[in-house]
């Protein structure tokens, strides 16, 4: 018997490495489902997992590439593939807003040391 | 998956603990004789109770659901990053002393900003914490229902709605002295609760296998160069400091310690609370290795845990989950509840109002801040830390004001309205062209800059010596 089967993701393109898979059998009578995820559109190489009929699922600290997934079994049929790529932020934009983070805490300490020892210096 | 937990045993727990909460709120709320008492627990709390309000207060079910929700988006840099948020807690050690000394019959926050700025920065100042105290009501009221959801079954709603109730009746009967009480007991619960959960998931997986499974299914959580958790390090820092300098459930407790109690209060709290999100976020790492389906990051927390430890596990997490957004959610009504009276009714409506007629629409404001958060609770509306996150393009814009406002003279009204409008705007733009991992680092640069371009401008001559009176006659 063949299931209708429909798979989502929240992205098209992560940038942070992590995404939502969301699924939906049609025929909830069946069994467990398989979700496979590969890094070839024939899915000729993949790992897999088992999955309730109906779910979600959030992948996380994926490195760079493109990612396909299906959803369904072999007898049941699959559902369509989603495909999601993952290109993570560079890193000069990553050290720009650790530096700049890094600056204001500095100067925010400076700036808390600095009117406390002129108020304690005041109330003397 | 099963359930760890039955609805029927979950909602035992969650009546049994509330009806020992509203029980305490009952005994001391009648010991409060006038609106000090009610608002600010009599001006008198010494150093145990301070320290440990302080940090249960700090400890929200953020600390114990959105760090491992960041541990496994973010990796490492998610778990260590969001411990810096103790870095508010230490640096507001001395701001506290300083508000304490300058201010000694303050009410709220808004009244530092109204009497150092003017009217117009404290009306946008008190849009900023309304928005960001609205945002953590929600925050709060979502995490009690995924709470229960993720281990129970027991429908988001209900669970949401219970919580709620609770801690709105608590805080109603007792106001500020009930919530310090319960912290107390609550910062107790957390500390053991979690550390024993941390210990059990060692023990029970291996730290080899949890790094051999993420090393081949999540390899970027390792990574120490993650660009995204590098982006987010400072960001949670400066996050964290916006939302304890500006919100008026940390000016009302430096209002409420005894005099010399602030700065070691916050300053103990900032330690002890310093290994509380990495202890919690640790968990999150364990998803892989147990073959988990995480429907919702911010679900993983509870999922790991109720997963390994069953039963018994599953009942020592939602005690300690429960404990922790008690802990906030109460102090967070009642010092929404003081800037909503002190700075709107009074300050906006009705200035000639009796401290008794603020006390009675305290308590009003308590109850439609309860049902106005479990109204904007039903629809599920974001994952727990992009909702937050949100909040905190408009806090880290007060960073720069409150502090050049509290130590220094020459900052002008004028400037801190225009620092946190560029701040907020800005970070919100950040929040949505680049992710919710920089809205508040761009948004207190924004500020910075403003709050420079005034001081090369000109210099204000302001008198702290004006912020001393009380206002208000009784």
């Amino acid at each position: 018997m063949t299931t209708e089967i429909s798979l989502n993701s929240d992205t098209e393109l992560a940038r942070e490495g992590y995404l939502v898979l969301t699924w939906q059998a049609a025929d909830t009578a069946s069994d467990d489902l398989l979700l496979q995820q590969s890094l070839t559109a024939d899915f000729a190489s993949h790992t897999e997992r088992a999955i309730p009929v109906a779910g979600a699922h959030t992948l996380t600290g994926l490195d760079d590439g493109v990612y396909y997934f299906r959803a369904g079994t072999a007898d049941a049929g699959w559902s369509n593939t989603v495909s999601v790529g993952v290109q993570h932020h560079s890193l000069t934009e990553a050290w720009g807003f650790f530096t700049l983070g890094l600056l204001m805490f500095a100067v925010l300490c400076g700036v808390i040391v600095r009117g406390a020892g002129k108020a304690a210096g005041a109330q003397q | 998956m099963t359930p760890a937990l039955t609805p029927s045993t979950a909602l035992f727990i969650l009546l049994a603990f509330g009806l020992a909460w509203i029980g305490i709120g009952y005994l001391l709320g009648r010991r409060n004789r006038n609106l000090d008492d009610y608002m600010l627990a009599g001006r008198n709390v010494g150093l145990a109770l301070a320290t440990a309000t302080a940090m249960a207060t700090w400890v929200t079910s953020n600390t114990t659901m959105t760090a491992p929700q960041l541990t496994y988006q973010l990796g490492v840099w998610g778990m260590i990053g969001y411990s810096l948020g103790a870095v508010g807690l230490l640096l507001f050690a001395p701001l506290a002393q300083r508000i304490k000394a300058i201010m000694p019959h303050g009410f709220t926050s808004g009244d530092f900003i109204r009497r150092r700025y003017g009217t117009l920065s404290w009306r946008i100042f008190l849009g900023v914490s309304l928005c960001y105290a609205i945002g953590w009501l929600i925050s709060l009221g979502m995490a009690g229902g995924i709470l229960v959801n993720a281990l129970s079954g027991l429908d988001y709603h209900i669970g949401m709605s219970v919580i709620l109730l609770v801690c709105v009746s608590y805080t109603l009967l007792g106001g500020l002295r009930a919530v310090i009480a319960t912290d107390f007991v609550q910062t107790i619960i957390i500390l053991a609760g979690v550390s024993g959960i941390a210990v059990l998931v060692i023990n029970e997986l291996g730290l080899e296998q949890i790094h051999a499974n993420l090393e081949r299914d999540h390899p970027q959580l390792l990574n120490l160069l993650f660009p995204a958790a590098l982006m987010f390090l400072f960001n949670n820092l400066l996050f964290g400091v916006g939302e304890i300098f500006h919100s008026n459930v940390w000016w009302s407790r430096a209002f409420a310690f005894r005099e010399s109690v602030g700065f070691r209060a916050y300053l103990l709290a900032g330690l002890c609370w310093l290994p509380v999100p990495i202890v919690a976020g640790f968990i999150a790492l364990a998803a892989p290795s147990l073959g988990l389906l995480v429907p919702s990051a911010d679900m993983v927390g509870p999922l790991v845990a109720g997963s390994i430890l069953g039963g018994t596990g599953a009942i020592i997490v939602f005690i300690v989950v429960f404990s922790a957004l008690a802990s906030s959610l109460d102090s967070l009504l009642a010092a929404t509840a003081d800037l909503v009276t002190q700075d709107i009714y009074r300050g906006h409506l009705r200035p000639q109002a009796s401290d008794a007629d603020c006390l009675r629409v305290s308590r009003h404001v308590i109850i439609g801040l309860g049902i106005a958060a479990w109204l904007l609770c039903l629809p599920r509306i974001a994952t727990l830390a992009s909702l937050l996150y949100f909040t905190g393009a408009f806090v880290a814009s007060t960073i720069w004001p409150i502090v050049f406002g509290l130590y220094y003279q020459w900052p002008r009204g004028n400037a801190a309205a225009l620092a946190m409008t560029a701040g907020t705007v800005l970070g919100l733009l950040a929040y949505f062209l680049i992710g919710f991992y920089v809205a508040a680092l761009v948004s207190c640069a924004a500020s910075l800059l403003v709050m420079l371009t005034d001081r090369w401008l000109g210099t204000g001559t302001f008198n702290f010596a004006a912020l001393a009176s009380r206002e208000y006659s009784r």
